[in-house]
């Protein structure tokens, strides 16, 4: 026992004088949790600024300036920043990526709707963007449907008054009145549905039936799980890497020469790993409720499941450094590993966001078990019962890849390979 | 003079191509270089495809109580909006968003009554599909009032039983006037469906700017991110083989030749990028044939481009290792760096969501011009002649740090 917390005390001492390559592997979990909140904020939500939109309007007509106007009332005065320019000016911005979206509203838009030929509304978006040019084309699509209804209700009044609204002059007062009074009962029918609402959509959330709301949700808590596992991985491939980079100097065979058997540097090896990595990982929970303020939920099943986590780490890494002859493959090879398994298990973009099939796939990567585990204490705030199976796994698979690898590194060490 | 810029160059071609040798020989090396990049599409092309993303409709279930027409043509609306309708569930299956209508609903529509529909979703449900799909529902129900508000105003206009005009309201309503003649029903189903059958006047017609005029889906934002980020990798931990061979002691032995330390770091560079040039030409054709990404209409622009890209890198990286004397320091400094800089150049994730400051952040990366340059070529088709800054940049970015290299670069401890 001795002989194990001497080479545990002497390998701390050594992470100790070059703390440089832990310190890194530290900052990844760090990193990435602190871009993510930079970029999308605590809550995880995209503050989108101003949606820059060009309009060329060709027209000029009533119609067009109720599809103007329409951009510009309430909320989407808020989400909408809109240009006018002309047609040539508009595309020649769009092809050098300025403006999210180009309306183009063609000539003769509003003597068409009033003729009742069909019109076409143009929009041209912006290949670079993903997102913004979808929600600018929902919004004209919306106000084409707006457009195409108010066209078609009030056909009758509108045709009457065609001469006046396309006379290219601002009309008579009478003629204003005799188009409102011919209007009326129609919109006194539309009046019915957009200020006495006669029909509302109720929108409601509902949550999974075993899943307990959160009081407070911070969109950290959904990264940070993840981040810290790519770290706890990685630490622990580095600090087990001691066997073969001492193996390969020659120091361990000195120290097997000696009263210390093999079974203690692989044990010593590896609580020093397990050490070094809980020791990581109690920093980056710390810097997650003090600098994220991210609330890990119960203590006791944090620990519980950290421990576990941290046995699974190591057991796997011991397991792999046991079919691992050099360095060099261990350079090229684990860190492949581990980024597969962090990629599939959930670990570099929210499980929440996978598409069905990759969701299904997760669960066969150990990183799953260790990031669902920890968001479920953290954000769900589960009982025992909600993570006995993540338990289970981490312990099952740790206690497992930690006797399988250590039989494969005894038989290493005794020169067998 | 000239005899001994051919041997520079002929020292700078040797040590090139013996780097290049070493690189392809180690078998893990060439997973990180080729495999791993595809992993990553793939993975990263599969999470991100997002419900409204061009590739998967945004699901919608409904949940019907009535048996009235006015449900039906809503529904029927709501088929011929860009949406997944489901009637009802598989055994396994989850009611992502489901829209609930009351069982009395054609009845109160045509009573002019208050009704609520009630658009029920799940916490986990993706935000933007369901906003598509808020605006679906908006659109449909739009279309559906329309017409009966026609109906409505013929019926009233042609003095059709009870419906009046009194003061500023109107009193009567469809279904007043359906229970005061028998059939009534059945004939404004009848109009309804009439009106439903005429085209729409105003239509919305999109294209996409550059000269693609085709809009951008699937594995087509995966693929140049991951593209830039692992050409990225293979150039910044070029670095540490410089580290790595000083510590070994191999560069001191080059002391011993006639190459200089210039010739030295400019084979080295040039050694990864040939590996890197490998790289891109091996991961645009995965894109182009295995994710059948389209690349724009001058491939040749963008592998100079990613070509400068990695000379940029390349040199960042040498410079790196010229800095550290522990390769694993030099490692995970590298891997740190690397994330970084693919992260706000806008690598794995859409810059356009980034607040403004980001935005201009990216452009203090290679990473943030190889994007902007990349885009260029692939989502808006331009040439050579529109990335003309970017590759300048590009160049000017690997310049500088070949220079800082050069200066800081010892053959030994």
């Amino acid at each position: 026992m001795n002989a194990i917390l001497l080479i545990v005390r002497n390998d701390m001492k050594r992470r100790l004088r070059s703390p440089v390559s832990v310190i890194c592997m530290f900052l990844i979990p760090l990193g990435l949790t602190l871009l993510v909140g930079l970029v999308f904020g605590r809550h995880g939500k995209v503050e989108l600024s101003h949606i820059k939109v060009l309009v060329a309007d060709s027209d000029k007509g009533i119609a067009a300036n109720f599809l103007k106007q329409g951009m510009k009332q309430g909320k989407l005065a808020e989400l909408i920043d809109l240009v006018e320019v002309d047609s040539v000016a508009g595309r020649s911005l769009m092809d050098r990526g300025k403006a999210s979206a180009l309306i183009e509203i063609p000539k003769g838009f509003t003597v068409n709707i009033l003729d009742r030929k069909p019109v076409v509304i143009g929009l041209v978006k912006n290949p670079q963007e993903a997102f913004l040019p979808l929600i600018v084309e929902e919004i004209t699509e919306t106000m084409a449907v707006m457009i195409d209804g108010a066209a078609r209700i009030f056909e009758k009044p509108i045709g009457e008054a065609r001469g006046m609204l396309t006379g290219g002059r601002w009309p008579e007062a009478a003629e204003l009145a005799g188009l409102l009074s011919s209007a009326k009962p129609r919109i006194e029918l539309v009046k019915g549905y957009l200020s006495d609402t006669l029909i509302s959509i109720t929108s409601e959330t509902v949550s999974a039936p075993d899943a307990k709301p959160e009081r407070t949700f911070n969109f950290l808590a959904l990264i940070m799980p993840g981040s810290i596992l790519i770290g706890l991985l990685f630490i622990s491939e580095i600090t087990m890497r001691d066997i073969l980079r001492e193996r390969e100097a020659g120091t361990l065979a000195r120290i097997i020469a000696g009263p210390v058997r093999s079974d203690h540097v692989i044990a010593g090896k590896m609580l020093s790993s397990f050490a070094i990595t809980l020791v990581a990982c109690a920093l980056l929970i710390a810097i997650g409720r003090l600098g994220f303020g991210i609330a890990w939920g119960s203590p006791l099943k944090l620990i519980v499941h950290v421990v576990g986590s941290i046995l699974m780490c190591v057991g796997l890494m011991a397991f792999l450094y046991g079919f691992i002859r050099s360095e060099r493959v261990a350079d090229a090879m684990l860190p492949v590993v581990i980024i597969i398994l962090c990629v599939f298990g959930g670990a570099m973009f929210p499980y929440e966001v996978m598409s069905p099939a990759m969701q299904k796939a997760a669960v066969f990567s150990p990183a799953f078990w260790v990031i669902d585990g920890l968001k479920r204490i953290a954000i769900e705030k589960t009982g025992w019962g909600g993570i006995a199976p993540h338990l289970a796994i981490v312990y099952g698979l740790g206690a497992v890849t930690s006797v399988a690898g250590a039989a494969k590194l005894r038989g290493k060490l005794a020169g067998k390979e | 003079m000239s005899g001994m810029r051919g041997g520079s160059l002929r020292i700078i071609a040797l040590i090139a191509a013996n780097d290049f040798r070493l690189t392809l020989e180690a078998r893990g090396v060439i997973f990180w270089i080729f495999a791993m990049p595809i992993v990553f599409m793939l993975a990263f092309g599969l999470a991100f495809r997002g419900e409204s993303g061009g590739v998967r409709k945004a699901r919608l279930t409904i949940e019907n109580a009535d048996t009235g027409f006015v449900s039906r043509a809503l529904i029927d609306e709501l088929r011929g909006e860009p949406l997944n309708v489901v009637d009802s569930l598989r055994a396994g299956d989850k009611a992502v968003r489901t829209l609930v209508i009351p069982p009395d609903f054609t009845e109160k529509v045509l009573a002019r009554s208050k009704v609520a529909l009630v658009l029920r979703k799940e916490s986990d449900a993706d935000i933007q599909a369901s906003e598509a799909v808020n605006a679906a529902v908006f659109r449909s129900l739009m279309q559906v009032v329309s017409r009966l508000i026609e109906i409505e105003a013929d019926a009233r206009e042609k003095g059709r039983g009870g419906f009046a005009l009194a003061g500023d309201s109107v009193t009567g309503s469809l279904l007043a006037a359906s229970r005061a003649r028998p059939g009534m029903l059945d004939s404004i189903e009848v109009e309804f469906d009439s009106l439903r059958a005429a085209p729409p006047l105003v239509t919305v017609s999109s294209s996409a700017a550059g000269k693609m005029r085709k809009i951008p889906s699937g594995f087509q934002s995966s693929v140049p991110g991951n593209l830039v980020m692992f050409v990225l990798m293979t150039m910044v931990f070029s670095g540490a083989v410089i580290t790595v061979e000083r510590f070994t002691g191999v560069l001191r032995r080059y002391a011993y030749t006639p190459a200089g330390r210039g010739s030295i770091l400019l084979g080295k560079l040039f050694g990864r990028m040939f590996v890197a040039f490998i790289q891109i030409v091996f991961l645009l054709l995965v894109g182009k044939f295995v994710f059948r990404i389209s690349l724009g209409q001058s491939p040749g622009a963008l592998i100079i481009l990613m070509t400068v890209f990695a000379f940029s890198t390349g040199a960042f990286g040498v410079f790196f290792g010229s800095l550290f004397r522990n390769p694993e320091q030099v490692s995970a400094v590298s891997i740190v760096t690397t994330l970084v800089m693919a992260a706000l150049g806008g690598c794995w994730w859409s810059i356009e969501l980034v607040p403004r400051a980001f935005k201009v952040a990216a452009f203090l990366f290679p990473t943030g011009w190889a994007m902007d340059g990349i885009h260029k070529i692939i989502s808006f088709g331009y040439g050579m002649s529109a990335v003309a800054l970017d590759v300048a940049v590009l160049a000017g970015f690997g310049v500088v740090f070949v220079i800082l290299a050069s200066w800081k670069l010892k053959l030994a401890d």
